[in-house]
């Protein structure tokens, strides 16, 4: 077995390990590479159709190619897409304070909004260690309380791909498959797999996406990795973290932190 | 390079400066990229750099200058990629401590060459020998606050292969480093020139892959059952050694036998798997009557089934009231049944030549985790692999300190956190187990009271 085989027996493994122990999963997807890799992998998983929805959390400012990406592979892959989306809050979104307050509201609490509609009691999250430092510090099975709170002072223990159950009352259970996946584990298996993924990481005019999300919010790095192939061999050498681009991460000290405990995907 | 990476697991007393020399491996091996540096330097107080904010990003951490929760990090040497986790030292962690371990092939174990082997130091140790990994090279860490001295990392050097050698485990190698400054870690430096073993990396780098699992008697723990057109595939990872198509298999707990009928893989033909590998298969039997799309069967089917885990007078109730997860971990949404799905999970499929053996008690080391203890009588769930049963600790008949191996009590009637128990468990089902030594997969399990992880543990001797 090769690495790549070893990433992708032990996600197939949590994934199914997640739909057994969870009454009512749901997936998050972004649609960019990550969570793309782990519609892949439950398409794996599950012999074809998911058995639960994947859920879009819509900040109205997405890339138009996101959305193009979207509505394709909904109807290619025969995905049941669930939209998260808070209208007051986009009405709001003006005058939001600083980019805490709007990716709390648009996002996080969008997601709020839907899990009390449609009462998941478990969600696949295609987060890894390596984004950012906050993240590496995540169990595969994290419970999350009522209020989206994540107790990170007092994380349960994990033996032996042994998890926690979800509990009582509104908890719900973030389950995070791709955990230790690197970023270029992410491109070598998509390159693998032939996975299709948004234009956007591919380099037009000396520029590429590295990581995408809301189109306010996303720099391009300079790159002319205009091919898997390319951006593999970019990140074997490059010197650049994959998120500098993300104006989140950097605002103010602890963000990530601020963002997560809020409950922040 | 190997295509192979290895996962490092950094343990050591508090404060001996496991993530200053995590912060420092990234560092001197090029992982970190531009400006991390620079980050963690504008947040440092003071002159000196806080190498463990690279690991340590709860701003709790950063302010009690402690770790508390185990993290994770990628460096690569010409030789391979390496994972390495950083495990906290404080006491009150040890949970955090024992996630990170289990997951890793080897462990570095970082001592003060001016503090020496302390509480923390001879728990981690004692946690290695007992839950792995055993592979431990030792570092003996903070030489330039002894100059360099010989004499001062001979003396800890030999308290700590004692330490070790006591719990049984063979060290690959004892080399004085400074992490703070990089000395021994990717380069020899001059203070430390009278140390003729290798560096830090080097001693990485000749550490042999872990022993696959696939020359081991075939373990396949069923983990979910879906149908599909009819078919139901039995899907789970295979723990152990190897199957292909056409191969005979014995089903345990009950010890009937089946023949596999196909291995199946999204968009691939396989005939034969190996350990690791998470797969589908199907068995030779009758087809069913009842042919559903996938992930939904009829109300009829599902009572039926469920008839073996539940007590008759709950299985006659439709829809059935929610099972509590500890037992079958089904339910139903009045609607479409999920209960299923659970039924199956649990069974082992073995070799019939090598199967394992099936018990209802067995003698375990056990290592309490939870911040509450255990008290006699209280009821639990034993999981191993994906079996699941009710069960108790029937005696503990040895509680032991954990960091100096002490027995606290004999015939004991309680446990407290961080304690390790030796004692007899015995299960309200009965599964298939078999002694850890070796490291087979059916020899470790651990233990849940009220959805909580509490205490993880290895089999010493099946008993009946």
């Amino acid at each position: 077995m090769t690495d790549l085989d070893e990433l992708e027996n032990k996600s197939i493994y949590i994934i199914r390990e997640a739909y057994s122990r969870s009454r009512n999963l749901g997936m998050l997807w972004s649609i960019g590479k990550d969570s793309t890799t782990l519609v892949w992998l439950c398409r794996k998983a599950f012999f074809g159709p998911l058995p639960f929805p994947v859920v879009h959390i819509d900040t109205g400012r997405k890339f138009k190619e996101i959305y193009e990406f979207r509505d394709r592979y909904v109807a290619e892959w025969n995905l049941n897409l669930v939209i998260a989306r808070s209208e007051r809050a986009l009405e709001r979104a003006p005058s939001f304070a600083n980019k805490l307050e709007c990716c709390t509201e648009l996002k996080t609490n969008a997601l709020k909004g839907l899990l009390a509609e449609r009462k998941f009691d478990a969600l696949l999250l295609a987060i890894r260690r390596d984004e950012h430092g906050i993240r590496a510090k995540e169990r595969f099975f994290s419970p999350r309380d009522s209020e989206f709170r994540w107790n990170y002072l007092d994380q349960p223990a994990e033996l032996w791909d042994q998890y926690g159950s979800p509990a009582e009352g509104d908890r719900h259970l973030r389950i995070h498959p791709l955990l230790d996946w690197r970023e270029i584990d992410i491109w070598r298996y998509v390159q693998r797999e032939c996975i299709p993924v948004v234009n956007l990481y591919f380099a037009r005019n000396g520029r590429r996406y590295r990581s995408i999300g809301c189109e306010t919010c996303c720099q391009p790095i300079e790159s002319n990795a205009a091919t898997i192939g390319e951006i593999v061999e970019e990140l074997r050498t490059t010197r650049i973290a994959e998120r500098s681009g993300r104006a989140q991460d950097k605002e103010q000290a602890y963000m990530m932190q601020k963002l997560r405990s809020l409950g922040y995907m | 390079m190997d295509t192979h990476w290895l996962r490092i697991v950094v343990v050591g007393h508090v404060d001996h400066g496991k993530s200053t020399l995590i912060g420092r491996l990234l560092h001197d091996s090029g992982a970190l990229p531009d400006g991390r540096l620079e980050e963690i330097r504008s947040g440092s107080s003071g002159g000196d750099l806080e190498w463990a904010f690279l690991m340590d990003h709860f701003h709790e951490e950063r302010e009690q200058e402690r770790t508390i929760d185990s993290s994770q990090a990628f460096f690569t040497t010409p030789k391979r990629v390496y994972r390495i986790i950083d495990a906290p030292g404080h006491r009150e962690f040890l949970k955090n401590m024992v996630t990170g371990a289990a997951q890793a092939d080897a462990a570095i174990l970082v001592v003060d060459v001016e503090a020496g082997v302390l509480e923390q130091t001879r728990r981690h140790v004692a946690m290695l020998a007992m839950l792995g990994p055993r592979r431990v090279i030792a570092a003996i860490n903070k030489m330039d606050r002894v100059e360099g001295r010989r004499e001062s990392f001979e003396a800890v050097s030999a308290a700590t292969l004692a330490l070790l050698q006591q719990t049984g485990i063979a060290a690959h190698g004892v080399i004085p480093i400074s992490a703070r400054h990089g000395w021994n870690l990717a380069s020899r430096a001059a203070p430390l020139e009278w140390h003729d073993g290798p560096t830090l990396f080097d001693a990485l780098d000749s550490l042999a892959p872990p022993e696959p699992l696939s020359g081991q008697p075939l373990r396949f723990p069923v983990q979910d059952v879906y149908e599909r057109n009819g078919r139901k595939i039995l899907v789970g990872r295979i723990e152990s050694g190897r199957l292909a198509q056409g191969q005979t298999v014995v089903r345990l707990p009950s010890g009937q036998t089946a023949r596999i009928a196909s291995v199946e893989k999204f968009m691939e033909n396989p005939t034969s798997a190996e350990a690791g590998e998470s797969i589908g298969l199907t068995l030779d039997q009758k087809p069913e009557s009842q042919a559903g799309s996938l992930f939904r069967i009829s109300h009829q089917s599902i009572i039926e089934a469920t008839r073996c885990s539940r007590r008759s007078d709950e299985a006659d109730a439709f829809p059935p009231a929610t099972c509590p997860p500890h037992h079958c971990g089904g339910y139903s949404d009045g609607e479409k049944c999920w209960l299923f799905h659970q039924v199956r999970r649990g069974i082992v499929l073995c070799d019939p030549g090598s199967p394992a053996p099936v018990a209802r008690r067995f003698e375990a080391n056990l290592l309490w985790l939870a911040n509450r203890g255990w008290a006699q009588g209280d009821g639990l769930v034993l999981r191993c692999t994906t079996q699941e049963s009710s069960c108790r600790i029937e005696a503990i008949r040895q509680r032991i300190n954990s960091s100096t191996l002490e027995v606290v009590e004999t015939d004991a009637k309680r446990l407290e956190a961080t304690e390790v128990g030796h004692g007899v468990i015995a299960l309200e089902q009965p599964i298939a187990v078999e002694e850890f030594a070796g490291g087979k997969p059916l020899g470790r399990f651990v233990l849940m009271k009220d959805h909580e992880l509490c205490a993880g543990g290895t089999v010493t001797r099946v008993l009946e």
